[in-house]
């Protein structure tokens, strides 16, 4: 089978570590546990994690797909986003699904980075309604612990699953 | 440049460089057989078995979930991973709940096992309510065509591992 492009990626030796265009290079999971309290406001921040890039913006993209579990009604809507510090790049490519009673008010979603450098990269997931509304939030509890506020729930983390790919 | 490279050997005995966060084997399962399901305290939704290359000093599992439900039930049952017959409770693997009979309840999630072994590791994904109740998250996995709502098309669950360079 042909490869179609390709893009030399090589170490010290020269030696070839991976060459397909869009081949994944690393693969990895940032984890956020802390069960927290969310309040209203016109933005908020809901964790930060970091993450160290292997490559530099020439050579690779960054994927970052999200799983962030909260519970509670607060606002329908309200601008959930992911953005790497420094990157002037605020992704909202994630949504939630608004449920008033019982279950869960996860935010999913995917954000893509053309132009970050090698090093170390800090992911903060927060929110920001488009009209600056206060007293907004996606949910009221991040990372429900076991049993709050339902007995049947076991405890959650919120991850997001980090994909650095070749260009 | 690749930062920190290291080396594993493959079962041919090829040397295959890689680095931290390199995938050293994939595998997706998949199914879309309308499964019917019934409340209870202990539920197990689907178990597949990965065969892990490398042990737990070289290599861990990454799994991504997506299970698709419909026809609601309850709306909390208290989701997550089991490997190897051990429950993870502190766990990323829930479902989203809309509390409308036809509505779609997919659960869906990430984790992660960095204490396992090499050779066959048993993955379920379950539903055990922390206070013991008999609950359900939807009645039905898979639902087929029609199923609850003339417009449904048959929907199919997916179960992604990696196997990645510690």
């Amino acid at each position: 089978m042909a490869i179609l492009a390709q893009s030399d990626i090589r170490n010290n030796s020269g030696d070839v570590i991976y060459r397909n265009v869009g081949g994944i290079i690393r693969m990895q999971i940032l984890e956020h546990s802390p069960n927290t309290s969310i309040s209203g406001s016109a933005n908020g921040t809901l964790f930060s994690v970091s993450f160290t890039k292997l490559l530099s913006a020439s050579e690779s993209n960054i994927i970052v797909e999200s799983h962030i579990w909260g519970h509670g009604a607060n606002s329908g809507v309200s601008g959930p986003y992911l953005e790497i510090s420094g990157s002037g790049n605020r992704d909202y490519n994630h949504t939630y699904q608004y449920e008033g009673g019982q279950g869960n008010t996860p935010i999913h979603g995917m954000s893509w980075w053309t132009t970050l450098g090698a090093g170390s990269h800090t992911i903060t997931a927060g929110w920001s309604p488009n009209n600056g509304s206060s007293g907004e939030s996606p949910f009221t509890t991040l990372n429900t612990n076991q049993g709050q506020s339902d007995s049947r729930y076991r405890k959650h983390v919120s991850r997001l699953l980090v994909m650095e790919v070749v260009k | 440049m690749i930062l920190g490279a290291t080396t594993v050997t493959d079962n041919s005995g090829k040397t295959v460089l890689t680095t931290s966060g390199s995938i050293l084997k994939y595998e997706e399962f998949y199914r879309n057989n309308e499964i019917a399901l019934s409340s209870s305290s202990n539920g197990t939704h689907w178990t597949v078995t990965f065969n892990k290359l490398y042990n737990s000093s070289t290599s861990y599992l990454i799994v991504k979930v997506k299970l698709a439900m419909a026809m609601r039930y309850n709306g909390n049952c208290g989701h997550g991973i089991s490997w190897n017959g051990s429950f993870d409770s502190n766990q990323n693997i829930d479902y989203r709940f809309d509390n409308l009979d036809y509505s779609d309840n997919p659960v869906f999630g990430i984790a992660e096992n960095k204490s396992l072994g090499v050779g066959n590791q048993t993955i379920a994904i379950r539903w055990i309510p922390a206070d013991g109740g008999s609950n359900l998250p939807s009645y039905y996995e898979n639902p087929g065509n029609g199923r609850g709502d003339g417009r449904r098309r048959n929907n199919g669950s997916v179960i992604q591992v990696w196997e990645v360079k510690l």
